[in-house]
Formats: C-alpha cells, structure tokens, sequence
C-alpha cells in the first residue's frame, strides 16, 4: 500500500523525531551513568586515602610504642648488669668482712666497735652481745679497759657485761643499756648494710663512671 | 523503538550501578592490601631496632663487664676500709 506524499512526509516527521527522542534518551542515560561512575570514583579515592591515612597513623603510633619500650628494656637490661656489677663488689666486701675476722688485726677492731656503740649510748651499765666465738675471745681486761676508755669519753661511769645469748652474726657486737630498749647494732652485717645503703652510689660511679 | 532506547538506558544505569559497587568494593581491597603491607614494613622496621639494640647491648655489656672488671678489686677495698672505719 502506497501513501500519499502528505502522509508520507508525515510518516518520516513522526519517525525521525522518534529516533531523534530514543538518541536524547541513551544520550542521557550515557551521561548519567557517566556521572554516577566519575563522581563515585572521586568519592572512592577520597575515601580510600582517608582510610589509608588513618591506618597509616595507627602503624606510626604502634612502631613509636613497640621501639620506645624496646629502648626502655634495652636500658633496663643495661641497668640490671650494672647493679650485678655494684651487688657483686658487696658480695666481695661481705666475705672479707668476714674473713677479717679471723684475722690478726680484728680483735682490735672489736675493741674499738665496742668502745664507740658504748660512746653512742652515752656510757652507763651496758650489756654486750658478740657471737659465741668473740664472747669467748674478749677478756675481762679488754671489757675494763673498753668500759674505762668510753667512761672518759662519754663522761659517764661504765661498766660492761657480756651477754649470755650469743649473736648469730659473723662479728662486731649489739651492745644496749641494761634495764632499757636503747641499744646500737655495730655487726659486720649491719655495719656492711649501712655501707650498701650509703656507698652504692660511690661504688656505681666507681666501676662505671668515666 | 522507543521502548528499546528505554530498555537500553536501562541497561546503561544497571551496568553504571554495578560499576559503583564495584567502585566501592575496591576501596576495602585496596584499604587492607594497604595495611597490610604497612604492617610488614612496621615488623621489619621493629625487628632491625630490636636486632640494633640487641647488638648495642652486647656491646655495652661487654665494655661494663671490662671496666667493672678493672675496678672491682679497689671498690671492694674502698668499702672494706669504710666499714671498718670507726669513730673512736
């Protein structure tokens, strides 16, 4: 069937301004997608870089942390070894001390304890406690003469009594007013814990000062 | 014809929506391949500072050792005269 040139013309109108409608509408279509996928790629870098900053900043906090207490063991550690070093010089101190008191110049050196724990607690009636070899050791004599020297120096009349019990320490003596609490401890264990007390310091400095 | 442009830009959004969930699929991929190898680097980075410290310490544990080897004898000395010093 042929149509007039009228509705043939029509017919062409009619299907062009269809094609020219089916382009608009992939054309817009086209560009929407388009949008939708640049402005969710843009979206998706911001996002993705955040993301990584962020995690990137936890990785930096966890190595500061892990390195800073690697450094604080190392310098533990450091110190642990130089304590053994000072621990070790009173170690040494402890067994000379006594071994000294096998020595020849120790009785002396008891005397002269007993005579300044009796100037420390001002002289008066004192009772001494040594261990059991000392108490067998020290003499009458010595207690006289060791009463009498603090008596001048305390300004006080003395008189010494050694104690029954006997000390279980290496030397030295713990020497106390009889009838009162008052007493000195002048061992050679307590003698060597004041000097761990006062000269750690000194003898860290001397082993590992420059 | 018409119908069929319908149909296809219909298509063309599907296959633009699929492309932005892969989109996003992609940054959690890429976030943890990221941290990941972040984590890596920080387990070396950690392990070299920790070798470095541990030979730094065998090092300094040596020289102290020496030195506090050389000094022991008069520090003994120093503190055995000390407690046998008395005031009378």
């Amino acid at each position: 069937m042929s149509l007039s040139p009228g509705s043939e013309a029509i017919r062409r109108r009619i299907l062009e301004e269809a094609n020219s409608q089916a382009e608009r509408i992939l054309s817009e279509a086209s560009s929407k997608a388009e949008e939708m996928v640049r402005v969710a790629s843009e979206n998706a870098e911001k996002t993705r870089r955040a993301r990584i900053e962020e995690r990137e900043a936890l990785v930096k906090e966890k190595i500061e942390r892990q390195m800073a207490e690697a450094n604080v063991d190392y310098h533990r550690r450091l110190e642990e070894k130089k304590t053994e070093a000072v621990n070790r010089v009173f170690e040494e101190v402890a067994t000379q001390l006594s071994a000294f008191t096998a020595e020849k110049g120790y009785s002396a050196f008891l005397f002269r304890l007993i005579v300044e724990s009796g100037v420390k607690l001002g002289g008066g009636e004192l009772l001494l406690q040594t261990n059991g070899q000392d108490r067998d050791r020290i003499q009458a004599a010595t207690l006289r003469k060791a009463a009498k020297t603090i008596e001048e120096k305390a300004k006080q009349k003395t008189t010494l009594e050694l104690s029954d019990d006997a000390g279980n320490f290496s030397g030295g003596v713990i020497a106390s007013k009889l009838g009162g609490g008052v007493f000195v401890n002048n061992t050679l264990e307590e003698r060597l814990k004041l000097m761990q007390q006062e000269l750690t310091k000194e003898v860290e400095a001397m082993l590992h000062g420059e | 014809m018409l119908d069929d442009a319908e149909r296809r830009a219909e298509e063309i959004m599907r296959e633009a929506t699929e492309e932005v969930a892969r989109i996003n699929a992609r940054i959690e991929m890429d976030v943890a391949d990221a941290y990941g190898k972040m984590q890596e680097r920080m387990k070396q980075g950690v392990a070299v500072h920790k070798r470095k410290l541990d030979e730094d310490f065998s090092e300094e544990v040596a020289k102290l050792e020496n030195k506090a080897k050389e000094r022991t004898e008069a520090a003994v000395r120093y503190v055995v005269e000390q407690a046998l010093r008395t005031e009378v």
